[in-house]
């Protein structure tokens, strides 16, 4: 299946659940729209536009990658590193935290171990300073 | 009104908003000259540093980024041929062979000088034609406001290179997020699943950190687009001579002019201008042959007209609350939390702060000029940064500028949803642009809209085919039909 196409049916996908929450809020009493009245024509026309691109012949050629191939490890790595990162905010330590998820960062991107805990701790060091001391941001 | 200009003049002379300035700009070249790192992303991950200070001085800080960054995108495109910034990809079709042929400070030179000019005559149609226009803008009702918005996004849609269901889709998806918190009209709660800080709507300015600055890192890395390059130390001459002058005049200023016009347009930014420029000075040149070869005329027109888009873009801003680019669609976010409502109106109540925006683009114009010429050879250092580097402070500024816009750790998850959505909506090859633009315009959209059916009892008919309604549903549907009709012929044998 084409990446379009794919596309498509999860642009179909969220404009189905859409309609379907929308269609639990209240709808209105005759000239006076209620709140559901707006999700609900966006959901209509995007369940209509994803049908149709699901039968675009796309004015990209045919066998034309959409995307460059890459590293999937790099950005899946990436992501899921974040992801630690983001639960456990609000736990304390944050200068601790934020440079070694920096330091893994880089080090998952290529870097030595040296310049990676450099560089990290620089960052966090210019993030603290800025957010912390300077606007005085509670990231703890 | 003279009282109102000298009033928005002495804002910007103030010493704190200066210093934002300045920062701005240099910020902006930084952001400028690396490439992959964009006007948009800075503005976007710099954003929050902004909310703890006054509504000028944290205006003047993201002009300065706007500012610095445009022109800055030139100088990766001349010393190694990779645009800094979608703006300046023209600029590396003569600004690259110029520093082949060892001119590459020259190429700079004409770059700062030609940039600092193109803003300055598009910063001059702003304070020239903003207030005509929203003189006319103020005659808008609810039924015309709802028109524009379809119109805007549907230009966005457009202008998506051949895209235009994937760019509508998008721009669906922000109308669809924009409806997340209380009903405009009745406050009744929608698709807040019980969390209480999205009753207040899904916040504008993580979404954007998410989209522009998390799901780029992630396309770079994917795409493994780690790069360091290697400059030369001598570019030679940066200041044009008299004769170089003189090749550069016409061409420039006609640059600025179809970049202003092209910047007002929403949708369409310095990327589209500085091409339609560039092919524009080609076509009247002398010597046409000599453009992609290190023409001073089509590299002068190309600048010109990627700067200029920047006041045409402010424009269609500020007059009609309409983002003109992407840059200027954080821009509202920013002004909206620091209680600036653009639109007509503005230029009712608000006078002096227009003039404060005016002046501070001239300030940032001059400024970036400076920049570009006497740090010519420091921001083409820049380039030896590694990109990892680059991947883990904008993560980082993200991350923690999103959660410090309201102390709340639900917008950096709402940031990280956004980057990693971002990410696969661009693998996917759909434009954001007209995401955003849904969500800036979906809730004027839907409560001109709503308000427009119930003052004519439910007329449809009635609504839309109110004279200045009708004209921007007609343009709407020839903004669609248009990429569709020359994607067709194109694929005629």
């Amino acid at each position: 299946m084409s990446a379009t196409r794919i596309t498509a049916l999860a642009f179909l996908a969220f404009s189905t659940t859409f309609a379907a929450t929308s269609w639990t809020l209240p709808k209105g009493v005759g000239a006076v729209p209620g709140p559901a009245f707006f999700p609900l024509a966006i959901a209509t026309v995007m369940a209509a536009l994803s049908v149709a691109l699901v039968f675009d012949r796309g004015s990209r050629p045919a066998g034309e990658p959409s995307t460059t191939p890459g590293t999937t490890r790099g950005f899946i790595g990436v992501i899921g590193l974040l992801f630690l990162y983001l639960l456990s905010w609000g736990t304390g330590l944050f200068a601790l935290r934020t440079a070694l998820f920096l330091c893994l960062m880089l080090r998952w991107t290529g870097q030595g171990w040296r310049s990676s805990a450099g560089v990290a701790a620089a960052l966090t060091g210019v993030v603290v300073l800025a957010f912390q001391v300077g606007l005085r941001v509670s990231l703890e | 009104m003279t009282a109102d200009i000298l009033q928005g003049l002495a804002s910007v002379f103030d010493p704190q908003v200066l210093l934002f300035l300045v920062a701005g700009v240099i910020l902006g070249a930084v952001f400028g000259a690396l490439p992959g790192l964009t006007a948009t992303m800075g503005v976007a991950v710099l954003t929050p540093l902004t909310f703890w200070v006054s509504a000028e001085q944290g205006l003047a800080m993201l002009l300065g980024i706007y500012c610095g960054a445009i022109p800055a995108g030139g100088i990766p495109a001349i010393l190694i041929n990779v645009p800094g910034t979608p703006a300046s990809i023209a600029t590396a079709w003569d600004g690259y062979a110029l520093a082949r042929k060892g001119q590459a400070g020259l190429a700079l030179g004409v770059n700062a000088l030609m940039g600092a000019a193109g803003q300055l005559i598009s910063t001059l149609f702003l304070a020239v034609a903003a207030f005509p226009i929203a003189r006319f803008a103020l005659r808008f009702g609810p039924a015309e406001y709802a028109g524009l918005a379809v119109f805007g996004i549907s230009l966005m849609a457009g202008v998506s290179g051949g895209r235009v269901l994937k760019g509508l889709l998008a721009g669906l998806l922000g109308l669809a997020l924009a409806t997340v918190g209380l009903d405009p009209m009745t406050a009744y709660p929608r698709f807040s699943f019980g969390v209480s800080e999205f009753l207040d709507g899904i916040s504008f300015v993580p979404v954007m950190i998410g989209l522009f600055g998390l799901a780029e890192v992630l396309m770079q890395i994917s795409e493994g687009r780690s790069q360091q390059a290697s400059i030369d130390a001598d570019i030679g001459r940066v200041l044009p001579t008299a004769a170089e002058w003189k090749r550069l005049g016409a061409p420039a200023v006609g640059g600025a002019v179809l970049g202003t016009m092209v910047g007002a347009v929403p949708a369409a930014g310095g990327d589209i201008g500085s091409v339609i420029a560039w092919e524009q000075a080609r076509r009247m040149a002398r010597k046409p042959i000599e453009f992609g070869k290190g023409a001073l005329e089509g590299l002068g027109a190309a600048v010109a007209s990627a700067n200029a888009a920047i006041g045409g873009a402010m424009t269609t801003m500020l007059t009609l609350g309409i983002p003109g680019d992407a840059v200027s669609a954080i821009l509202i976010g920013a002004l909206l939390i620091h209680g600036i409502q653009p639109g007509p109106l503005l230029f009712e109540n608000q006078r002096p702060f227009v003039f404060t925006i005016v002046f501070l683009l001239v300030a940032a114009s001059l400024l970036t000029m400076l920049l570009g010429l006497l740090g010519a050879r420091p921001l083409a250092n820049i380039l030896r940064i590694p990109s990892p580097w680059l991947w883990a402070g904008i993560t980082l500024f993200g991350t923690v500028g999103a959660y410090a816009l309201n102390n709340a750790v639900v917008d950096v998850w709402v940031m990280f949803a956004a980057g990693v959505a971002g990410f696969f909506l661009r693998k996917a090859d759909v434009p954001l642009g007209p995401l955003v633009l849904g969500l800036i315009l979906g809730p004027m959209l839907e409560s001109n809209l709503r308000r427009a059916l119930i003052l004519s009892r439910g007329d449809w008919i009635g609504t839309l085919t109110r004279p200045i309604t009708l004209f921007f549903l007609i343009a709407t549907v020839l903004s669609l039909a248009w990429p569709l009709v020359q994607a067709r012929r194109r694929r005629r044998p």
